[in-house]
């Protein structure tokens, strides 16, 4: 019996090879669609998942009260309250600091070695039970000199055979001639970590040089904590929010803290007013949602050949049910032949998934191997896979199975007015889906663009940062300057304390006459020298630039159009403005300049002439010359610093970065639309094709009788433009309202037009209308005379 | 007594006005009988035979078939009675177009379940009695008008039924294989095969111990 099923389906698929052909890869596009966005939400998930403790792991955030109410939320905390919460807090078992650390460089035998790592307690190694292969951490709770290094540290430093010598007790030197005994080598941490070191010091080490770190007002490093056994994160949270107010002993403050469980860290990464705000997540939702949707529209295509079949099945429905076969027998005729079709997509959809995972790789920046296809997997696969299709043919199993026998032995009733209706929904449905897509893709692509092209008040373009090494900004600096600014392909440069891209320092302590202390505002800083605004390009809106002549200067400020809206001043130029010991005036105002991410408003800033402050340099290289500039850059470098490792940064990479995420999802929603867009085209041309040829004799009739081809087209097309148009009148409405929730991520962002809304629907309308027309007009050019014999 | 009809209308509503398809049928069939249903096109002579085998509705009436109310009968029950007790052959055939002769006389002996080697035995046996044996492998659309025919037969009577309700068995088929087919319906029914037929030939329904005169979806007694 199966067999005969079996033996059934196969001829009708080799009869109806087209159509079989359609459903075939229309399953195929969308299982490759959900295979990929699975792959890529487990290897999301995977993040931070191999911490044995699980959620008794936790990251300490710290939640800053500002102006107007608003908290921001930084992973920093100051150094002293690990002693409060591992003596005062016995809800904490376990804490450990971790600075937050440029990549540090180390001398080899003939040249230098760039690696991460930080300082950091030893306590990091008994939170995260990272396994060693030599040694261990105990020694770094003995002593300050020792470094604890990756196995991939070890054989970049000490050769690829670094396991047969014996490298603990070696001395490992930095370029700041710091040298550090090698107490342990580590297993490499886990790909899927958020937490990444080739190297770990004592922090006591860092204190050593850094004692002002030991102050409660400095907010400078992370700080990872584990529970005791059995204590929620939710009331560990409870217990210690006020470890920081309670017990800063100096003065009063207002930061509380929380605890983010440290599985969570990577997907959950945003704040708003003090709590998690989604991150990433969103991301893994939105393709989760896209997966699930596509997959739908790709059984919707099948649901609707189905049942638009059904006419030809009914007649075999009917004669199998006189022979004595059970509503039963034939559904799982149906639904074998539905199988059939998803397994044939499937085994396609493996094909496409092997040839484009190296893409997909690309794309996404991850690497997922073919690995992932473990026995386990694929069982999955193929359970889902037949799930998939007994989800798509149980509607035409039902409906097939439960016509009544003469009906389908005339043929007749199956035009019957519910089954239209309910095919007319699927698509409905499914062009729903397509042009919310299609609206989402074009949204998610102008807002991307918006932020790429956006003129963020200065620009990025040719802007370089490199580091200042040994050069002394007081000091040798101006004779740096000097012989650069000679070089080719240099423009300007000029000294800053901090990436102009990411000022993340803010201070509420600036003072002016007016100013209201029952407020908190705060202000980001720069410290730079007068050729600050001629390097970035920022304009002066009033007042005048920082005067290298005139000593006074130090003291006065440039403020930007944010920070005089707060300080409420009509007209600055000249007002008192006062902060970190010094006391001067407002000499100047700029515009308003996006110097963080467009996903914040612009913020209060303040201009210091303040040289001492400043340890990197930003240089603007002449366009086209930029490798010279580089060239430059190294020479003078080399030059001033002697023996030590260069770097350079592209601003407008940097600035790339920061949207790494939205160019992500930009690429992904694109080619996931472009699919749907597929999908939906197969299931239309095949329902067109279906419905000509059902009225292939009318047609011919017509034409007999005279009709035109153009009447004949509106006649067969009507039908489908007013279902496309009705999809698109409720396709808009629930577009509008995702990207507007989308959009909300952006503190600056497009405006949805009408004109976007517009231009999706009438490209939806287009696609249909050509593939419609194309059908049409070849059932329309058919000579009458063959369809009418065949009758 | 095998099935028993008092009363039975079936109307179509065609513009406001009432139809009768079928109107005031009376009849009583009893094991054994064969029955010859004649009337010009469109008297409703299909619309009678489909009613009998329960493959469409009606209106109004009684009807009981093996004693059961049909009205009450669930869909297994009916299943199991196209499968164990009659056999249908059609006007316009109705074979399966993807299944070969074969497969399509095969079908019946699929819900039964008999084994391979039964099934094989019974539709060679049929293949061999119509003439067939060298067209088992061919579509139904490879076939002639009355070839078709013959394989629904062939089709009807490979499972044993007990009743054998045949529209118009022998429209497409020469007079020697009119004939043929008749001697065969004769001789299962005196083997106890009920037959009930339709036909336009006064001489196959010579066949029959009964004939059923239909016009207009009424019973002429004459
Ligand atoms: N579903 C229906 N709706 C309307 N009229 C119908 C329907 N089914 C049958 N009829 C009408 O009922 C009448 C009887 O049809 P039926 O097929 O039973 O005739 P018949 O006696 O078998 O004719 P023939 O000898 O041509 O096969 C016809 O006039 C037909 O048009
Ligand atoms: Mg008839």
């Amino acid at each position: 019996m199966i067999r005969n099923y079996f033996k059934i389906a196969f001829r009708l698929f080799k009869k109806e090879k087209r159509t079989t052909l359609t459903n075939i890869m229309g399953m195929a596009l969308g299982i490759t669609c959900s295979i990929l966005i699975y792959l890529w939400v487990q290897d999301e998930l995977q993040y931070n998942d191999f911490v044995k403790n699980g959620d008794s792991v936790c990251y300490v955030m710290t939640n800053h009260p500002i102006t107007g109410g608003d908290i921001k939320t930084w992973a920093t905390t100051p150094q002293p309250l690990k002693a409060v919460l591992e003596e005062k807090y016995p809800v904490v078992d376990k804490v450990a600091l971790l600075s937050w650390e440029p990549p540090t460089n180390f001398k080899i035998e003939n040249g230098f070695l760039q690696q991460n790592g930080n300082y950091a307690s030893p306590e990091i190694f008994d939170i995260f039970q990272f396994p060693f292969v030599r040694g261990g951490h105990e020694e770094l709770y003995n002593k300050t000199k020792t470094i604890v290094v990756s196995e991939r540290f070890a054989s970049y430093y000490f050769g690829e055979n670094w396991n047969a010598k014996n490298i603990i007790g070696e001395f490992i030197t930095t370029d700041n001639e710091d040298s550090y005994e090698v107490v342990g080598v580590f297993k490499n941490l886990p790909v899927h970590s958020t937490l990444q070191f080739d190297f770990i010091i004592p922090f006591a080490e860092k204190l050593n040089k850094n004692p002002w770190l030991n102050h409660w007002g400095n907010f400078q490093n992370q700080m990872y904590v584990q529970l005791v056994d059995g204590i929620s994160v939710e009331e560990a949270n409870n217990r210690i929010k006020n470890a920081i107010i309670d017990n800063r002993p100096d003065e009063a403050t207002t930061e509380e803290l929380f605890l983010q469980p440290f599985s969570e860290t990577y997907l959950y990464s945003n704040f708003e007013g003090g709590k998690v705000a989604g991150g990433r997540i969103e991301y893994v939702r939105i393709l989760s949602v896209a997966a699930i949707l596509i997959l739908l529209l790709a059984s919707i295509n099948f649901m609707n050949l189905s049942t638009a079949r059904a006419a030809k099945r009914s007649k075999e429905t009917g004669v199998r049910k006189t022979l004595g076969a059970l509503k039963a027998n034939l559904r799982v005729q149906f639904l074998i032949e539905s199988v059939l079709i998803t397994g044939f997509g499937f085994i396609m959809a493996m094909g496409i998934v092997s040839v484009l995972l190296p893409e997909f790789n690309a794309l996404t920046g991850k690497d997922i191997g073919l690995a992932f296809f473990t026995p386990k997997f694929i069982m999955m696969l193929v359970a889902f896979i037949v799930l998939l299709g007994l989800a798509s043919g149980i509607y035409p199993a039902f409906y097939l199975s439960a016509l009544k026998p003469t009906r389908s032995l005339t043929g007749g009733g199956v035009h019957n007015k519910n089954e239209a209706f309910f095919r007319k929904a699927l698509m409905v449905f499914q062009f729903i889906i397509t042009m919310v897509m299609i609206i989402g893709a074009t949204s998610v692509y102008k807002q991307v663009s918006y932020i790429q092209n956006k003129n963020i008040g200065f620009d990025r373009e040719n802007l370089v940062e490199v580091s200042m090494g040994d050069i002394n900004p007081t000091g040798n600096y101006q004779a740096y300057r000097k012989e650069l600014l000679e070089k080719p392909g240099i423009l300007g440069v000029t000294p800053i304390n901090q990436n102009i891209l990411d000022i993340g320092n803010s201070t509420s302590d600036p003072e002016w006459d007016e100013k209201d202390f029952n407020e908190i505002t705060s202000f980001t800083i720069m410290c730079t020298d007068p050729d600050f605004l001629s390097t970035t390009g920022i304009r002066l809106k009033e007042g005048r630039n920082f005067n290298r002549a005139m000593a006074i200067d130090t003291a006065n400020f440039i403020i930007n159009t944010a920070a005089q809206k707060v300080m409420q001043m009509k007209d600055p130029i000249g007002k008192r403005l006062g902060f970190w010991d010094r006391e001067g005036k407002i000499i100047g105002v700029i515009e308003n300049v996006h110097i963080n991410s467009l996903h914040v408003p612009i913020e209060p800033f303040i201009i210091r002439y303040d040289l001492p402050m400043t340890s990197k340099l930003l240089v603007r290289v002449e366009a086209n010359k930029t490798t010279q500039a580089i060239a430059s850059l190294k020479a003078l470098h080399d030059k001033f610093n002697p023996g030590k490792t260069f770097n350079y940064n592209f601003i407008s990479d940097m600035y790339k970065g920061q949207y790494k995420s939205e160019l992500l999802i930009k690429d992904m929603v694109f080619y996931f639309t472009i699919i749907a867009i597929l999908i939906s085209c197969l299931g239309l041309l095949s329902l067109v094709t279906y419905t000509t040829n059902q009225r292939a004799k009318e047609i011919s009739i017509r034409k007999v009788l005279g009709a035109s081809i153009t009447t004949i087209l509106r006649l067969l097309s009507k039908e489908f433009l007013v279902l496309i148009i009705l999809s698109m009148v409720i396709a808009v409405p629930i577009a509008y309202y995702f990207i507007w929730g989308w959009l909300q991520n952006f503190a600056y962002r497009i405006t949805l037009s009408w004109v976007l809304f517009v231009i999706s629907g009438a490209v939806t309308i287009a696609i249909a209308i050509f593939i419609i027309g194309m059908q049409v007009l070849k059932a329309a050019n058919a000579n009458p005379i063959k369809s009418l014999k065949t009758e | 007594m095998l099935l028993q009809i008092k009363d039975l209308f079936k109307w179509v509503n065609s513009g406001g006005n009432r139809v009768f398809l079928l109107n005031d049928i009376d009849l009583t069939v009893s094991k054994g009988d064969f029955i010859s249903i004649m009337g010009p096109s469109g008297s409703g002579k299909t619309t009678l035979l489909n009613v009998i085998g329960m493959l469409d509705d009606f209106n109004e009436g009684e009807y009981t078939f093996l004693d059961k109310s049909v009205h009450t009968l669930k869909e297994k029950h009916r299943a199991n009675l196209y499968k164990e007790y009659i056999g249908f052959v059609f006007q316009s055939y109705h074979l399966i177009d993807e299944l070969t002769v074969y497969e399509n006389i095969e079908t019946p002996l699929l819900y039964k379940k008999h084994s391979r080697s039964e099934r094989k035995a019974l539709v060679a046996d049929m293949l061999d009695r119509f003439n067939m044996v060298g067209k088992k492998d061919l579509l139904p659309s490879q076939l002639s008008g009355g070839q078709q025919q013959l394989v629904g037969i062939a089709r009807a009577l490979v499972a044993n039924p007990k009743l054998i309700l045949a529209d118009e068995p022998t429209g497409n088929l020469n007079s020697k294989q009119g004939t043929e087919i008749m001697e065969v319906f004769k001789t299962l029914n005196e083997e106890g095969v009920t037959i009930i037929q339709v036909t336009h030939s006064e001489k196959n329904a010579a066949y029959g111990s009964r004939i059923i005169n239909l016009l207009d979806g009424r019973i002429i007694y004459n």
